[in-house]
């Protein structure tokens, strides 16, 4: 952890509310993607969102690691966590990924971007959370094995097995909605 | 002829279950040497392994193109007026007899609404700037007052005197109740109204009615008194009445003590949990107190409604114990 930053956490410990403040902006947005993509539902990750902060703030006296952002993110899956156990997937509504668009899309292109998106977000909601986590933060928060080990509190051999899991998972998804190419079709 | 059943060796299946659960690992290069290799070599032998690979990492360059989404602008900076508000709350902690739910409230939709009624404090740079500029320096409506005297009011309470002028919203003219101000941003479907056909006492009443459900800007009345002696037990009181008023509306009273620099030293809200108020409810009435510290020179007593639906207060009173 650079020093700058640990001296960063260590003034909002203390009570400095610039710190603090800078530190939440820093994370804010990784924070509430996680949550998005974890829930499928923007009202879902907000309410977790600031949960997690809320967590944050009451208890970044006891934050001894070394590394803060897995402690957030892992809070804030701790939030997503809770959001699921209170059964308010009911209110979901799916949420499309809108994947990068390439500058030069037909129309065709377009519509099956727009429907890969739908499917990436059912597959990932199809999925076991602990999967879903892994493969949130691996692949499109871009953590290290280690840094997902943390934030799930867990080995790095789970971490690897709950990735492919969850690769594999989503994959079948996807081409069994045909939107994998037909050569990755299933038998 | 008969053909010739063809049959999986099973030494061979066994290799390729060993390959596949490294699959993932061998994407993302985190493999021993060894392993890396063996992997290597199998897929240029095996075309099932070879398909299984190439369809993990068309499923990872898939995941890797979808954005970051960036939140709403109001959702950044929750956080972060959020603990403006419980650094406040532990600098001038409040009587013992505070309720916990109080307190809950704030901590789950105070922040959003000090977000915009405290221009003072922390704001956080989001892509959508412009957005919460619109926030802090959204129109407050000039009011009316009855006397010559300042729109603002400077107090100097007896023990047991209502501080709101007009409480029940009786007098007015136009479409404004004496004293009292909007604050709102206004899109279509939305509306802060003096009513005179709905009350919990006497004849009139304030409504906002918001039918946006993009417009979940904390839209308020608002009364500004002025020249609060500091250190009084001060408790707001009044009546909300809702209409399907969406599931994460909020409405309550607040009360925000701000020192000579606008800054808030102080808050309260009457939110005793999240959606309290949500769908159709009768008059109901709620309170908080708070204790003005050191600093303040001025405190805003703020009817609001963040959500759809429509909202109606009435009797709102400050009392100076």
């Amino acid at each position: 952890m650079a020093e700058e930053k640990e001296s960063e956490i260590s003034r909002a410990r203390q009570g400095d509310l610039d710190c603090f403040n800078h530190l939440v902006e820093k994370y804010q947005t990784q924070a509430y993607n996680l949550a998005l993509r974890m829930l499928g539902n923007h009202y879902l990750a907000d309410e977790a969102t600031w949960d997690a902060f809320f967590k944050v703030w009451t208890g970044i006296h006891s934050f001894k690691g070394r590394n803060f952002k897995a402690w957030v993110l892992c809070i804030v899956a701790n939030s997503c966590r809770d959001q699921l156990r209170k059964g308010k997937r009911n209110h979901v509504i799916a949420l499309e990924i809108d994947l990068c668009a390439s500058s030069d899309e037909s129309p065709e292109e377009y519509a099956l971007r727009q429907e890969l998106g739908e499917e990436i977000q059912k597959g990932l909601n199809s999925l076991h959370p602990d999967q879903r986590l892994a493969v949130i933060l691996r692949d499109m928060q871009g953590l290290s094995y280690e840094e997902i080990s943390q934030v799930m509190n867990c080995s790095l051999g789970t971490v690897k097995s709950r990735l492919s899991r969850g690769r594999e998972g989503l994959r079948d998804h996807l081409v069994s909605r045909e939107l994998l190419g037909a050569r990755f079709r299933l038998k | 002829m008969k053909r010739k059943k063809m049959r999986l060796n099973p030494f061979r299946k066994e290799k390729c279950d060993k390959i596949k659960e490294m699959l993932s690992s061998y994407i993302d290069k985190h493999l021993s040497p060894q392993d890396e290799e063996e992997v290597r070599t199998h897929l240029a032998q095996c075309k099932g392994c070879r398909r299984e690979f190439e369809s993990l990492t068309s499923t990872v360059e898939l995941l890797h193109r979808t954005p970051t989404i960036t939140p709403h602008p109001l959702t950044m900076a929750l956080p972060s007026k959020f603990v403006d508000l419980l650094a406040h709350r532990k600098a001038f902690p409040r009587p013992s007899y505070a309720l916990p739910a109080t307190i809950l409230a704030v901590l789950l939709s105070g922040g959003a609404l000090l977000f915009y009624l405290n221009p003072g404090g922390f704001i956080t740079k989001p892509t959508g700037e412009e957005a919460v500029e619109a926030i802090i320096h959204s129109p407050v409506e000039v009011g009316l007052a009855k006397s010559p005297s300042s729109l603002f009011r400077v107090a100097s309470p007896q023990e047991g005197e209502n501080l709101v002028q007009n409480s029940s919203f009786e007098e007015g003219e136009l479409n404004f109740p004496y004293y009292w101000q909007r604050a709102a941003i206004y899109t279509p479907g939305l509306e802060l109204s003096w009513d005179r056909g709905v009350s919990h006492s006497g004849s009139a009443s304030i409504s906002i009615r918001n039918g946006d459900t993009f417009n979940l800007y904390p839209n308020n009345w608002r009364q500004v008194i002025r020249d609060i002696p500091i250190n009084k037990h001060l408790v707001v009181s009044g009546y909300i009445k809702t209409e399907d008023l969406s599931r994460n509306g909020v409405v309550a009273v607040l009360l925000r003590c701000l020192n000579s620099e606008g800054k808030l030293v102080e808050f309260a809200t009457t939110q005793a949990g999240w959606g309290e108020f949500s769908g159709t409810r009768d008059w109901t009435k709620v309170g908080a107190d708070i204790v003005s510290p050191d600093g303040t020179v001025e405190i805003q007593v703020v009817a609001l409604l963040c959500g759809t639906g429509q909202v109606w207060f009435d009797d709102i009173e400050l009392i100076a114990k």
